[in-house]
């Protein structure tokens, strides 16, 4: 099995709202799918 | 983003929520989710890239800009939809990732040049495959 590495887990992502949020939050409930877009465009 | 816009609650019912991170400021992200008509998808920012370098993404001008097929997807992309001016960095690439709440990678995408990224088809699949 292939674990997310912890630098990963740990880095720290902002909501719309500018409130922090570390990646590792987006899979603690359920399974994620996280789509990196290269921009907002 | 657009594509996956409508199989958002299909990915929901099978049980995985979906996200999108990009490297614009919390404002853009908001203007991104309005643009793309996605206000159920709940979409990050990440100006540090801080992810996306844990993630093993490349940041590349060769590979965003100057890459053959960045062009030949570009333009295929903007006979579809209609893009808008780059908000974040304009050098790095994205990718996907499907992640099991105990912290398993069930499945890993890297983008490698600018309009590369997975099908619908096979998000769909990966995803599926996922909850089993």
């Amino acid at each position: 099995m292939t674990r997310v590495d912890d630098t990963l887990a740990m880095a720290e992502l902002r909501d719309g709202d500018g409130h922090p949020r570390r990646v590792a939050e987006l899979w603690q409930k359920r399974p994620a799918l996280l789509l990196w877009v290269r921009h907002f465009g | 983003v657009a594509e996956l816009r409508p199989h958002v609650p299909e990915l929901r019912t099978i049980g995985v929520e979906p996200y999108v991170i990009g490297s614009g400021s919390p404002a853009q992200a908001q203007q991104f989710q309005q643009k793309m008509k996605v206000e159920t998808l709940p979409v990050l920012s990440d100006q540090r890239l801080e992810s996306y370098r844990a993630a093993g993404f490349k940041r590349s001008a060769v590979a965003t800009m100057l890459h053959p097929s960045t062009w030949a997807r570009g333009l295929k992309i903007a006979l579809k939809y209609r893009q808008g001016r780059t908000l974040g960095d304009p050098w790095q690439l994205g990718g996907a990732m499907i992640v099991r709440p105990d912290g398993e990678l069930r499945w890993r995408f890297v983008s490698a040049a600018g309009g590369h990224h997975p099908s619908l088809a096979q998000l769909l699949d990966e995803a599926r495959r996922a909850v089993t």
